[in-house]
Order: structure tokens, then C-alpha cells, then sequence
């Protein structure tokens, strides 16, 4: 329901020990004085006037104060969770105003869809259960949005992306927080087999299509949720082992003999760049080894804001937005990002160990992970411990459909996370209503 | 403003950037911490994660002294090693009744063929007995078995867990 019986605030204020008012200002001034300090800065970067920054400036900690104070009067949500993710959104729009210039003007514009994902999200977790029959839409939705890119015209080689005028959009990113739906239906139901095999199969059908389009990196992400999805919603943790290790053998596989394969080429050459970049052909080794100066030069402090030259990187925007970071802030400020990363994880899994019902649970289960395997993937990628993939850093990469996307998922841990605290207070209510009535 | 004095400003700025995002980082760590530290606090002293409350017996005769349990929110009573509150005495089963605190109070749910009478504060007024749930109010006494049953809830620390309940703990009373 969208206006609970309960005050949202009032219940969040009454079991203060959940959700506790006091500690979140602190968090609030130093996010909202961040933001603003930093488009400040880059006001006056160069000769003249920055207007887009100097409206950023004021705009940014307007609409977080505005967004977080418009959804925390209807619903007890978790604002330390909604804080980090204004935090990181708010990174990525200045480091694209420091690094690409205009391209932080269409992630700006993007925010507000963002945010509209967002109180999207919270309303989508509070008014489904794992009975609706929502999930039958969802399915046929999701694997007809998925088919897109092989009907309509792609804008690169992977056919993942889809292109609209002169607009594109990622088909996979959209369909992220469908997927955990349709799973969190799947598994919740019990450890049968024939509860969950209706979505283990759907998943598997999912990923075959992202395989042929060639987005592997989406596949690994799809893959690996669904597995951990499964292990937590069914219990058979062997079973998931199982088919990790046949998967991992499979992969293993392909990349010895990975010249056999004439459809896997881009990956072949992917892994043999990332294997030995300054061997490589200039052109080709550019974009890793350029990150690695990048993350290199910026030392413990960074270059300055403004004052890098992360824009050299190639696609910095979206695939070396963490590099960027690292040479613009330095590598004790991308430590904290990552850090702010583990604390969404820390709340994202309390929220979920806390939810009462097992597809809330699983529901928060899979936002958080999926936000987690993609920082790790595009973090571990950047610094060249593992092969780059197409993924992005969730809140902070640009691009408008892993931004909406992002948002739809924290939306959805903040949403499970309001049924939490509201059931706690109902609780509350329940106790004192029993004393009273004992009392009596 | 001229390009070199936005360099020796950026330049300055880095460090408090720094600074201000380890201690976004370190503050709301140390909030998810202290959230879960304050909840479990909170669902020890209201829900019973931990010991709320105790079982005084007194067993009949000279059976031996008075010996006091510490009990969860839930469990059972009995003479057997498995039980939650193991005690001993004439007429005590193994598994004598399951108990829960709520509220406050201790509600009692006897095994098969297991007797539990309330005896009230006052004992002049006489016993009571009682099929089904039973319920003890703090400081009221029971017979179980031939043992003289005590139960209190603990005292609850003065201070409050943290400022942000302050208002559940005065609203409690």
C-alpha cells in the first residue's frame, strides 16, 4: 500500500534503533557539501565561467535533500543506503564534467528518470509478492526486450546495444532488476524442484540469448546472479557449486583453445591484450595501459580535479570511469568509493536477512549482489587483474540505461528495507497493545 | 579566475576531498555497525535475543537449595540436559513446559500430562490451577511440579540504548 496505516516517519522515529535520526546528518552535510564543493570547483575551472557546474553546484544537493526528504515521508526507508547512492551518483557527474565535458550534462539530465526509477523501485518491492502474476508479463517482456538488438539496429559489433534515432540504450542493463524479479518469484517458493525449475530454466534461455549477442560480460553477470540467486532461495548451495565449477571448467575451456572458435574472437583478443598489454599492438593495448597510467598518476592524492588527463583514456566514460576517479581524487579517495560500495553491501544483506518473507529477502539478495559483482568486475578490470568487460560502475559509469537501471535496484533494497522497519513497528505496537491489555 | 591560481586550488583541495570521502566512508560503516549493534540490543531487551528474564526455583523439601536460570525469549524447562532452563526436583519431566517471554510476561505452555499451577503473589489467597497457556506476570510464582517457580524479568539498564530510542524507551515506561 502506498500510505501505510503507520506514519512512515514516525515509525522510523519511534523504533529509533533501526533506523536512527541522529547519525544520518553527519553523513547528509558531508554529501551535500561534497557535491557542492566540487561543481564549485569546477565553476571556475579554465578562463571563463562553468554554468552548467555553477547550476549543478546548487541543483545536486537540492534535489538529494529534496529526493531524500519527498521519499522518507511515505516510506521508513534506509537513508544511510540512499545517502551512499547519492553519493556515487553525484561522483559521476562531476568526474564526467572533470574528464568529458559535455557528456556529464546528459548524465545530469538523467538523474531525474534516476530518481523517478528509484521511488519506481521502492513502490514496485512494497506492492508485489512472490504469489503475482506479474511474473508471466515480466517473462515474456523481458525475453521479447532482449530479442531488440537482432530486429532492430545495433550501434556496435556485440549487438547489445540498440539504437533509437540518434539515442541507445543496453537492452541486458534495463532488464537487470526484471530478472532478480522473476527469480526472487522462482525461488522463493521452496526447495522442490518443480517450484524452481520454471525460472532456472527461463535464466538459462536468458542467458543463451545475451551469449549470442555477445555481451559476455552481461552473461557472467546473469549467470552468476541466478546461481547465487538459487544457492540462497533453494538451499542447495551443492548444486550451485556444482554448475559454478562446471561453468568456470567450460570457460576455462574456451580460452585454451579459444583460436578454435571463430565467434569468440573479440574475447580472444580481449584476454591476449589484458594477458600481456605492452606486448600488443599500440592501438589495441591503449586503453588498458592508459588506465593503468591514469590510476597510476593520480598517487595517494590525485592529479587534482580538473587537472588530470584521464579524458586520454579510451571510453573513459563508462568502462574507466574508476580509473578516472582514482587519477582525479587519488587512490585514498577510490579506496573510500569502494568502501561506500561495502557498506551497501553491509545494508543491502541486512536488509535482506531481515525482510520477512522469503521473495523480499531474495529481492534484496539479488540488488545487492548484482551492484557488488559489477563494482568488483569494472574495479578488478580497470586495475588489469581480470579481463575488461563491457559492465559498468553502478551510479557512477555514464550512460543513461546502467544509470535508470542502478536506480531501479537500490530502489527496490530501499523499498524492502521500508517493509522492514514497518513491520518492526507493527511489532512494537502489537507488544504494547498485549501489555496493556495484561496490565488491565 | 586565472589557470594557475584554480591549479593551486584544486591542488589544495585534494585533501580535504580525500579526507571528506574516507569519513563518508568510515561514517556510515560505523553507522551500518552500530545500526546492528543497537538492533540486537534492542531485540535483547524487547523480543529476547538474549536473557531477558529469570526462573527462580525453589524445589520441595530438602531436595536442595534455590537455584536461579537465566531464560531467552522462548524455549523449555526441565530436568533434561537439552532443555533452555534445566532444573531439577520432584515431579519435574524432562521437557516440563515450553515457555515464552513477551511483553513482559512469561507464558507458559505445559507438556501432556505436566502440571504447572499459578500461585500468585499473594499466597494466602490460595492456588489456582490452570489448563492451557499460563501466563506470569513479573515477580509471580508457580508450582511446577513440587518446585516453587519464581519469575522476573531482568532489570533493564537504566541508560538507554541510544539516544534515537530514547522516545520507545520513555513511551514503554
Amino acid at each position: 500500500m502506498l500510505f501505510h496505516k503507520n506514519n512512515a516517519p514516525d515509525a522510523a522515529g519511534e523504533f529509533g534503533g533501526l533506523l536512527v535520526r541522529r547519525d544520518e546528518r553527519p553523513l547528509l552535510y558531508a554529501v551535500l557539501g561534497f557535491q557542492a564543493v566540487c561543481m564549485l570547483l569546477l565553476t571556475f575551472r579554465g578562463g571563463s565561467t562553468d554554468w552548467f557546474a555553477l547550476r549543478m553546484a546548487f541543483l545536486l544537493p537540492l534535489g538529494t535533500f529534496a529526493l531524500m526528504k519527498l521519499i522518507t515521508k511515505f516510506w521508513p526507508v534506509d537513508r544511510a543506503l540512499y545517502l551512499c547512492t547519492a553519493f556515487l551518483s553525484a561522483l559521476g557527474v562531476i568526474t564526467l564534467r572533470s574528464v568529458c565535458g559535455d557528456k556529464a550534462i546528459t548524465q545530469a539530465m538523467y538523474l531525474v528518470p534516476g530518481a523517478a526509477a528509484l521511488i519506481f523501485g521502492i513502490l514496485f518491492s512494497r506492492l508485489l509478492t512472490g504469489e503475482s502474476k506479474l511474473r508471466y508479463l515480466a517473462m515474456i517482456g523481458l525475453v521479447a526486450f532482449m530479442l531488440l538488438p537482432f530486429f532492430l539496429p545495433t550501434g556496435s559489433d556485440s549487438k547489445s546495444w540498440v539504437k533509437l534515432g540518434t539515442r541507445q540504450f543496453q537492452p541486458s542493463e534495463l532488464m537487470k532488476p526484471v530478472l532478480i524479479f522473476i527469480l526472487a518469484c522462482g525461488f522463493s517458493k521452496g526447495p522442490r524442484t518443480n517450484k524452481w525449475i520454471g525460472s532456472a530454466l527461463f535464466a538459462a534461455l536468458v542467458c543463451v540469448i545475451i551469449f549470442l549477442q555477445k555481451d559476455l560480460g552481461a552473461m557472467f553477470l546473469y549467470f552468476t546472479l541466478t546461481l547465487a540467486m538459487f544457492a540462497v532461495g533453494t538451499g542447495r548451495t551443492k548444486v550451485a557449486l556444482l554448475v559454478l565449477a562446471g561453468a568456470a571448467a567450460v570457460s576455462v575451456f574456451l580460452i585454451l583453445n579459444i583460436d578454435k572458435f571463430s565467434f569468440l574472437s573479440t574475447v580472444s583478443k580481449r584476454i591476449a591484450i589484458w594477458k600481456d598489454p605492452w606486448q600488443a599492438k599500440p592501438d589495441d593495448a591503449a586503453q588498458i595501459i592508459q588506465g593503468l597510467i591514469s590510476v597510476a598518476s593520480g598517487g595517494l592524492f590525485g592529479a587534482g580535479l580538473g587537472l588530470s588527463f584521464a579524458r586520454k583514456v579510451y571510453v573513459v566514460a563508462s568502462d574507466y570511469i574508476f580509473a578516472a576517479v582514482a587519477e582525479e581524487f587519488g587512490m585514498v579517495f577510490a579506496v573510500a568509493v569502494i568502501g561506500i560500495f561495502l557498506v551497501i553491501l553491509i545494508r543491502g544483506m541486512n536488509t535482506a536477512l531481515n525482510a520477512r518473507s522469503r521473495f523480499h529477502a531474495l529481492l534484496s539478495f539479488g540488488a545487492t549482489f548484482l551492484l557488488i559483482l559489477q563494482m568488483l568486475t569494472i574495479v578488478m578490470g580497470n586495475l588489469k587483474i581480470i579481463p575488461l568487460t563491457g559492465v559498468t560502475l553502478p551510479f557512477v559509469s555514464g550512460g543513461g540505461s546502467s544509470l535508470v537501471s542502478s536506480f531501479l535496484l537500490m530502489g527496490m533494497i530501499l523499498g524492502v528495507s521500508s517493509i522492514n522497519a514497518q513491520d518492526e513497528y507493527d511489532d512494537l505496537m502489537q507488544l504494547k497493545s498485549e501489555v496493556r491489555r495484561l496490565r488491565k | 579566475m586565472n589557470g594557475e591560481l584554480y591549479q593551486k586550488i584544486a591542488l589544495l583541495l585534494r585533501y580535504p576531498l580525500a579526507a571528506c570521502g574516507i569519513y563518508l566512508f568510515l561514517r556510515a560503516l560505523y553507522m551500518s555497525l552500530m545500526d546492528g549493534v543497537n538492533a540486537a540490543k534492542l531485540r535483547a531487551d524487547r523480543f529476547g535475543g538474549g536473557a531477558i528474564a529469570t526462573l527462580t526455583f525453589l524445589p520441595a523439601g530438602s531436595e536442595g537449595g534455590k537455584k536461579t536460570v537465566t531464560i531467552g525469549r522462548e524455549g523449555g524447562a526441565g530436568s533434561s540436559r537439552g532443555c533452555d532452563a534445566r532444573v531439577t526436583g520432584m515431579g519435574l519431566r524432562f521437557t516440563h513446559f515450553d515457555y515464552t517471554v513477551r511483553g513482559g510476561c512469561l507464558y507458559i505452555e505445559p507438556r501432556f500430562g505436566c502440571r504447572v499451577t499459578v500461585i500468585g503473589k499473594k499466597k494466602a489467597k490460595g492456588a489456582t490451577e490452570q489448563s492451557g497457556p499460563i501466563v506470569l506476570k513479573n515477580g509471580e510464582r508457580a508450582l511446577v511440579g513440587k518446585a516453587n517457580m519464581r519469575f522476573e524479568m531482568m532489570r533493564r539498564s537504566k541508560k538507554p540504548v541510544s539516544p534515537g530510542n530514547l522516545k520507545a524507551y520513555k513511551s514503554k515506561g
